[in-house]
């Protein structure tokens, strides 16, 4: 089956520079308790071909920043800050001033989103086909043969059985094959960025497996453009050239994978790091991080983190860092981000030399 | 002997079309302060396997003892001893605590029921230490508190109390870590395995996450299983290091590593198949075979093959590969899968 | 009754307060508090007005009479004033007791399964497809309905069959959560599992069903006034109803008052006894009480 599939090649063009650039982009949710602040003056860029992945707790945020970069939070969020900008062949787009109509091609031709929660929110008496071909032409596609003819090429492109699971109801696939089929169709437009929220989540080890292989294709071998979001450090360590850490709303440490694995100067990144079990190897010990996440309404003085730091002070109590160059393209948000390095020569985190 | 034994255990589902074997014939056995780790994928039977134990689901074939003693024929004062002496920490910390209930009369009830305490005052003296046994301190604090007023982690711990009013000598922990956030998972485990070295108490921990089992279980046993069957157990060293059945290094080795370079480095296994059978229709002898690559037409496809001993310790349901080790990471870097 | 089963006996000034975080639950809270109260203590101070003054008939509501008067002149306040307190015991009697039935029986069930299941099922069943009003007004052609309590206990008697169902249903359910099962390891013992873990996590649905069974209740005996099969001695917004109905009330447009405050009356219960149940809700629903 995967040698089938190998021959099917999409014709993605790598765009070039950077489709997308976020600048001080602050979402805040305005519930009965008060204003939740999900997300808080977020700057990153994505440069063509690359892909980032977020990572941090739940309620971190995440989902929120990946949600406003395709204009889709709910009635209740405000971007209150912040603009978005997004790059093709040389133009520019100001995602938070889309119209509404100008936003629906946004999203399938050049910036789609594979939600984590539709995974179990496909209409259950569409057929998968019908799915296709109704996206397809309210994009103005005509021709059914051509998008018949497109939507096998991209079932099978993520090693589906294509010629079945076109005609197949959402209910007679398995949890992966669905999560194979929604990515598939957010390709259906070819667009140059992807966003992924928690790919596999909820799915089990081997299906996780096959997943995670064929986003390493999209991204070896058509140079899509993709943003991962996951609770998941392995998934970051998968398939990531870089990754950002977001706490409480904020990104605090941002930087190629290694550095951020093995590198870390934020010392919420080293926590997680040193959290999370690896299955080869011999035993390794796990250090879990004090205390739990911040109340996003009532947040902490100073940095978010210094209630579960060990490394805090008073400082840290008081003011809030700002992200600072601890490396070529490696920032983190920390006032001793210094001490973590010097902790991490003692103790290098190198689980193999 | 043993605290818990499973002889020939299975259970089954439904009836006609719709039967399911989701345990079947399954045999382990525990010992006193010993850690069981089951591991394996959603719906392959840890669950069923874990109530079994428990006492909450009767098995449909096969026996549980408890102490020598086989429950089923157990009198009632020796069934009352086996029920407090087993209890079961559950999966999703939103649902297995009642949310009408503060954490105090979650507490304080069985303690007074089972007179673990005599009065209100002793039963709350009790309860503030149990709190503070699971961590949650100052115990006051939480006394008063509903459900819903706790996050994730907290409530765990809540079950864990709640199970230790009884005094139990053994735990089913059913992915008791699953849901809460991987920054509390460490703390919540490193808690449990004090209950082990402080109290003795034997744990069943079931998990679908294969690194979990390797931490929590380092010195205990590891049983994988698929389809409602063991295909391989032993210590956990062992099976981590060195697997020997198909299934078990399928599932080492796709485990995604929270280290690029492990990412990279580590062996990929290509099964032949990507679709898991489905428990009404499984295929004959070994249920691995329509995607084992290394499968062996009328070995595989026979009989059920058995859990043979191996000499470097636990057993593995595989014929063919029982005796081959496989190295699990790559000298070198693997190129880029293509 | 929830205060028992939650084993949290609230003090009264926290039952209240928890119960002020809803504020239209609240309100409904207090009208019905205060309709209690002018149905039984209000006939103390506001006496029944049987005195024909030809000289008054069906006046709209003045100084005098604030709610005007009725075809022989008689004053509509006071009747609405005396008229509640038969109403409410009927229908607190018929609610209180179908809920009972169904909540218990329901409940039982649910969790024991099996025989006793199927036939408080099937009991169930044959009640659920009798006819209500026909055997009513059988059973009111048979014997004498004029005891309220009596009335009462024959509308509760045959109101519990569709809530028994759904209590049946949520039974089945709870049963299979995690914290139930945690509570059979515990050894709890069924009668805790059932009146500990079970009910109380059905409350806000047992709360509106009381109040449903309520309100039902009241439109029957309405209902069955309005037929004239229940003889109701002295004043009742029933008979109120039935006498305007029967005066040919609706014919004259100055009787309006006459007809329509009865109905007002019994509309204005019904909505607070509605309303109320949000309140009622907080008190059982730790998780809605985000006050605390
Ligand atoms: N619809 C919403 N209304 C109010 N708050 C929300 C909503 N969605 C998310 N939040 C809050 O925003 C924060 C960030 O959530 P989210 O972006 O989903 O985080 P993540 O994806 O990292 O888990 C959380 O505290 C969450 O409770
Ligand atoms: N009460 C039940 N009724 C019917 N089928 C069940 C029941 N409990 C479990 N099963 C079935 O048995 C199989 C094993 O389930 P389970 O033990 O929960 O697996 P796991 O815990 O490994 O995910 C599944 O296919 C499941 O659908
Ligand atoms: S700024 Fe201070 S509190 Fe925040 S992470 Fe750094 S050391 Fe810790
Ligand atoms: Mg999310
Ligand atoms: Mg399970």
């Amino acid at each position: 089956m995967s040698n089938e599939s190998q021959q099917v090649v999409l014709k993605h063009e790598a765009g070039s520079g950077t489709p997308l650039t976020l600048r001080n982009v602050s979402v805040v949710y305005k519930t009965r308790k008060g204003d939740v602040r999900a997300v808080r003056d977020v700057s990153l860029d994505l440069r063509a071909g690359e892909s980032i992945a977020l990572i941090g707790e739940s309620g971190s945020g995440k989902t929120t920043l990946g949600l406003s970069i395709v204009r889709l939070l709910v009635k209740s969020a405000q971007v209150t800050h912040g603009e978005i900008i997004y790059r093709r062949n040389g133009k520019e787009i100001d995602v938070l001033g889309l119209s509404k109509k100008e936003l629906r091609e946004f999203r399938w031709k050049e910036c789609s989103m594979v939600f984590q929660s539709a995974l179990n929110a496909f209409n259950p008496v569409i057929r998968i086909w019908d799915q296709m071909r109704d996206t397809a032409q309210s994009h103005g596609w005509k021709d059914k043969k051509a998008i018949r003819q497109r939507s096998l090429e991209l079932l099978k492109f993520v090693q589906l059985d294509a010629e079945r699971v076109i005609d197949a109801y959402p209910h007679e696939l398995s949890g992966g094959m669905r999560q194979r089929v929604l990515i598939a169709l957010s390709l259906l437009l070819d667009p140059q960025v992807l966003i992924l929220d928690e790919p596999t989540t909820a799915l089990d080890i081997l299906t996780q497996r096959t997943i995670i292989d064929l986003l390493r294709k999209l991204k070896e071998e058509q140079h899509f453009t993709m943003i991962f979001i996951s609770h998941d450090l392995a998934i970051a360590a998968e398939l990531a050239d870089r990754i950002a850490t977001m706490y409480a709303g904020r990104v605090v440490e941002v930087g190629s994978a290694d550095d951020i694995f093995y590198r870390p100067r934020h010392p919420y990144t080293l926590g997680l790091i040193r959290a999370v079990p690896k299955v080869v190897g011999d035993f390794q010990e796990l250090f879990s991080i004090p205390g739990s996440p911040p109340d996003l309404i009532n947040m902490p003085s100073g940095c978010k983190f210094h209630p579960r730091c060990p490394y805090a002070t008073d400082k840290c109590r008081q003011e809030e860092p700002d992200l600072v160059t601890v490396g070529p393209e490696h920032m983190a948000a920390c006032w001793h981000w210094q001490e973590v390095e010097k902790e991490l020569q003692s103790k290098p985190l190198h689980s193999i030399s | 002997m043993s605290l818990i034994e499973l002889k020939n255990v299975s259970r089954t589902f439904g009836k006609g079309d719709e039967r399911v074997v989701a345990v079947d014939n399954v045999s382990f056995a525990i010992d006193e302060g010993e850690v069981l780790c089951l591991v394996g994928e959603s719906g392959c039977g840890k669950s069923t396997t874990g109530k079994i134990v428990a006492g909450l689901l009767e098995p449909t074939r096969g026996q549980v003892l408890f102490d020598g003693q086989d429950i089923a024929k157990m009198d009632k004062e020796s069934f009352r001893r086996y029920r407090h002496s087993v209890q079961i920490i559950h999966q999703d910390p939103y649902a297995s605590l009642n949310p009408t209930q503060t954490v105090r009369q979650m507490i304080t009830r069985p303690l007074l029921r089972h007179h673990k305490a005599r009065s209100n005052e002793e039963a709350e003296k009790r309860a503030v230490e149990l709190l503070e046994i699971v961590d949650l301190t100052p115990a006051q604090d939480f006394m008063n508190k509903y459900p819903h007023q706790l996050s994730g982690g907290q409530r765990q711990r809540v079950s864990v109390a709640r199970a230790l009013t009884v005094e139990p000598r053994f735990i089913v922990a059913d992915e008791a870590v699953s849901m809460v956030d991987v920054s509390i998972r460490v703390s919540l485990l490193n808690m449990l395995s004090r209950l082990q070295d402080e109290f003795n108490v034997t744990f069943l921990f079931i998990t679908h996450d294969l690194a979990l089992a390797k931490y929590f279980a380092w010195e205990g046993r590891i049983s994988v299983m698929y389809l409602g069957r063991i295909v391989e157990d032993g210590p956990t060293r062992r099976v981590v290091m060195d697997p020997r059945h198909p299934y078990t290094q399928a599932l080492l080795a796709a485990v995604p590593e929270a280290d690029p370079e492990l990412a990279r480095r580590k062996r990929r296994i290509e099964l032949r198949s990507a679709d898991i059978p489905s428990l009404l229709d499984l295929p004959s002898g070994c249920t691995f075979n329509p995607r084992c690559p290394y499968f062996v037409a009328g070995v595989c496809d026979g009989e059920v093959p058995p859990l043979v001993a191996i000499p470097e310790g636990g057993r593995v349901a595989c014929p063919i590969r029982k005796d081959v080790s496989i190295q699990l990471i790559e000298e070198t870097p693997a190129a880029p899968a293509a | 009754m929830g205060s028992v089963f939650l084993g949290a006996v609230h003090s009264l000034g926290a039952t209240l307060r928890i119960m002020s975080y809803n504020k239209v639950g609240f309100a409904g809270f207090i009208a019905v508090m205060l309709i209690l109260f002018m149905a039984f203590i209000g006939p103390f101070f506001v006496p029944l007005d049987t005195v024909t003054k030809v000289d008054q008939i069906y006046q709209p509501p003045n100084a005098e009479h604030w709610l005007g008067t009725d075809h022989q002149g008689r004053d509509i306040f006071s009747q609405i004033v005396n008229g509640g307190k038969d109403v409410i015991i009927v229908a607190v009697v018929a609610g209180a007791l179908s809920t009972l039935i169904a909540v218990t029986f329901g409940t039982l069930a649910g969790f024991a399964g099996g025989r006793t299941d199927s036939v408080i099922v099937s009991i169930t069943d044959i009640v659920l497809t009798i006819p209500q009003l026909p055997l009513l007004l059988v059973l009111a052609a048979l014997i004498k309905l004029n005891n309220i309590f009596f009335l009462g206990v024959i509308l509760g008697a045959l109101g519990w069959p569709s809530l028994l169902r759904a209590v049946r249903s949520q039974a089945l359910s709870l049963k299979q959560r995690d914290f139930v099962e945690a509570a059979r390891a515990l050894d709890l013992g069924t009668m805790h599992i059932i009146f500990r873990e079970i009910v109380p996590n059905m409350m806000t649905y047992i709360i509106i069903s009381f109040a449903l069974a309520m309100t039902g209740a009241i439109y029957a005996q309405v209902a069955l006034v309005l037929f004239g099969l229940v003889p109701f001695s002295g004043s009742n917004w029933g008979v109120m109803l039935s006498l305007a109905w029967v005066r040919g009330a609706i014919y004259f447009k100055d009787s309006i008052w006459y007809i329509m405050m009865p109905v007002a009356a019994i509309v204005i219960l019904q909505l607070s006894i509605v309303t109320m149940t949000r309140s009622l809700e907080l008190v059982f629903n730790p998780r809605l009480r985000s006050g605390e």
